[in-house]
């Protein structure tokens, strides 16, 4: 049996991390046995993610938590194939608070925020600006994405953070372009 | 979530939405994020300097039902106020006024956070020293 009941364990230990207020957070890299690192690819993530689901499989191990450690898992999961969400856990990990720090966000930035979504809300029901927008927008999220990425390279957590929340709004944007209904 | 009755009458029906000249030396602009949703709300204030009272308010929120119904209900009671009694409006106020659940708080900190930014803005343009603990 190619399992290790020790590695499970180990892992399952290794998965928790402190969290400022005391209480303990779940490390989704670790519960994933994967490193803690930015630029994960979607097929090792995804790999990690069978292979780990197969260890804790319900009908492998016996037990009444299987099933919570099968949804901390999915959960895992879930964060992890998100970039940003993915950026925000590593900067929390390696600099607790940070992006709570970071939350204020230049007035310069905040009125570029407002009229980017003039604009969306001005192109919305017009299919070609709403594509030409969508272009744009998507590919200044792939240059926040970059930048986010050599930021984090460098170790300068509080640029991360911004960068993090600045993309939130590049985001949202997107997810009113997307969502007729809105 | 289900939203709460008077939220539904701002979000329905909101008040005073709509812009200020930004330039203009009795207007007062205040622009507040929430990064954690990518809310984005802009809050102005227009100020008779003779009585220093604020005789017009708008906003514009991009954001959800809360948001927009916490910016419609401040500029509806900021407008009459004096510039401090403007201050004196608490984001709790609002919350009340609203019934807003709890995750939706940051919706009406937002809104004070506009009306402060806002009567800032104001005070630097008349110059009447903004906040008094920045002042040296």
């Amino acid at each position: 049996m190619p399992f290790l009941e020790d590695d499970a364990r180990k892992a399952e230990r290794a998965s928790t991390l402190p969290r400022q207020d005391g209480s303990d957070v779940v490390d989704p890299f670790a519960l994933l046995g994967l490193e803690p690192r930015p630029d994960l690819c979607p097929v090792e993530l995804e790999k990690a993610y069978l292979n780990r689901s197969r260890e804790l499989h319900p009908d492998r191990r016996e037990g009444e938590d299987a099933t919570a450690r099968t949804a901390a898992l999915n959960e895992a999961y879930r964060l992890l194939s998100d970039p940003w969400r993915r950026l925000a856990i590593l900067c929390e990990m390696r600099e607790p608070g940070v992006l709570n720090r970071c939350r204020e966000l230049p007035p310069s930035f905040l009125i570029e925020a407002m009229e980017r979504a003039e604009e969306v809300e001005a192109a919305r029901g017009d299919l070609r600006k709403e594509t030409e927008l969508e272009a744009r927008l998507s590919g200044e999220l792939a240059a926040l994405e970059r930048k986010a990425m050599e930021r984090f390279a460098a170790g300068d957590m509080r640029a991360v953070a911004t960068l993090c929340h600045e993309a939130r709004y590049h985001r949202r944007a997107l997810e009113v372009l997307h969502d007729p209904g809105s | 979530m289900a939203y709460s009755d008077k939220v539904l009458e701002h979000y329905n029906n909101p008040q005073n939405v709509g812009s200020l000249d930004k330039d203009a030396p009795d207007v007062g602009t205040g622009i507040v994020g929430a990064p954690e949703c990518g809310d984005v709300m802009k809050l102005q204030i227009k100020v008779d300097p003779e009585t220093g009272k604020i005789v017009q308010a708008c906003f514009k929120t991009y954001g959800c039902g809360s948001a927009i119904a916490s910016s419609s209900l401040a500029t509806e009671w900021v407008k009459g106020r004096t510039l401090d009694e403007a201050l004196e409006i608490k984001n709790t106020d609002i919350v009340e006024e609203l019934s807003l659940p709890p995750v939706k708080i940051h919706c009406s900190v937002l809104a004070e956070d506009a009306i402060r930014a806002a009567i800032e803005d104001y005070k630097k343009k008349a110059g009447l020293g903004g906040n008094p603990e920045k002042a040296s």
